[in-house]
């Protein structure tokens, strides 16, 4: 500690001394802060403005998203360039999830459905990114994906690279203490998340899902993107 | 012989109790989540009618179908879903509580069998005045919003 701060004689100094002992150490803490704050946080603080679009929370400019590489359930490698090219949905969750995951798989089924009926499906791809690796198998992950949707992913990885993808996108997770080993619970972000072509964040969803909006503020997004 | 016949006696007595004391409640639309094959954890949903004058109260529940039976709800903070267990859940009198996807639930954790789509399983749910209510929850998949018969199987009866 700074001996200066913690002695008596800090009730001696004069207010125009203590004012500057006050700015000097709120400008330690704010040097401090971004050494220890990630890029996710930074971008978080240069984040333009968010625009309600049919419910969905689009972020302008776009955020991208730093390199980052998962395995998906068919084996392959998922990195941050597996997102261009197309516009993916990517929810963050877990397998033991009882009721939020197979909630928000559902209705992204429907909306499979209705871009499907719309012949507007061909380059939107639907991730799910499991934040519990120790439980969720590759293998576990691609049955319970397929329930919903046969053509829905699911990829997880190293915590490290899981947390890089989830941070930079917003999605947070927590474990929730004073479970045992084999069946706790994670609190997480219920929100679905959508990367555009340039594989950036775009927009945000939350939840409740309505499949019929998701659908027609992907539609808005996309006429204004293309 | 005699104290058998008391047993029974006794045994049908407090059945008839039991019936009674919850008379007043009524399951309605109860179902279980149909779960992806070796998917742990699932929940079961219902409304529940409160016919009496008297508020009443779920305190606990159990089923044959899982390790552990909690009464849970969602709470929404800091952006997550938070799943928390709850000590009971109210049926006020004339009333109803609604248990559905996104809010209360009874909580199945570490199914003992897959819960497949046709099936049922059975619950039991534990008053706050003692008595107790047994029925049996189809086993199904969420109900869509989509109204419209796709070709999803699940799309029937709604």
């Amino acid at each position: 500690m700074d001996p200066v701060t913690s002695t008596p004689a800090e009730s001696t100094f004069s207010p125009a001394r203590s004012g500057l002992l006050i700015g000097l150490i709120a400008l330690l803490a704010l040097v401090g802060g971004y050494m220890v704050a990630d890029q996710g946080f930074l971008d978080s603080l240069n984040a333009g403005t968010i625009r309600s679009v049919h419910g969905a929370s689009v972020l302008e400019p776009p955020r991208p998203i730093p390199a980052f590489t998962l395995t998906d359930s068919r084996g392959e490698a998922y990195t941050q360039t597996s997102l261009r090219d197309r516009w993916t949905f990517v929810f963050f969750g877990y397998t033991y999830c009882p009721d939020v995951c197979p909630m928000a798989l559902t209705r992204f089924n429907e909306v499979h459905e209705l871009l499907s009926a719309q012949q507007a499906l061909d380059d939107v791809h639907f991730m799910f990114v499991s934040v519990d690796p120790p439980r969720d198998s590759l293998e576990r992950l691609g049955n319970y994906v397929t329930f919903f949707n046969r053509d829905f992913l699911a990829a997880t990885g190293d915590p490290d690279q899981i947390e890089t993808f989830a941070r930079a996108s917003g999605a947070v997770y927590v474990r929730v203490p004073g479970r045992d080993e084999s069946n706790y619970l994670i609190d997480h972000s219920a929100a679905a998340f959508l990367y555009d072509p340039d594989g950036r964040l775009h927009a945000v969803f939350n939840a409740p899902h309505d499949p019929f909006q998701i659908t027609r503020a992907l539609a808005a997004i996309r006429s204004q993107q293309l | 012989m005699k104290s058998l016949l008391h047993s029974l006696i006794l045994a049908t007595g407090l059945t008839a109790m039991q019936a009674s004391a919850s008379g007043g409640l009524e399951i309605d639309d109860p179902f279980a989540r149909a779960v992806p094959p070796g998917t742990p954890n699932s929940a079961v949903f219902f409304t529940i009618e409160n016919e009496g004058t008297q508020d009443r109260a779920i305190v606990s529940a159990s089923s044959p179908a899982a390790k552990v039976v909690e009464l849970h709800t969602h709470i929404m903070e800091d952006g997550m879903a938070k799943m928390r267990e709850v000590p009971r859940i109210l049926v006020p009198a004339g009333g109803e509580t609604k248990l559905k996807p996104g809010g209360l639930h009874v909580m199945l954790l570490g199914l003992h069998h897959d819960l497949v789509e046709g099936e049922a399983v059975s619950v039991t749910l534990n008053f706050d005045d003692g008595t107790g209510k047994t029925f049996s929850a189809p086993i199904r998949r969420v109900k869509r919003m989509m109204k419209h018969a796709g070709k999803h199987h699940d799309a029937k009866g709604h």
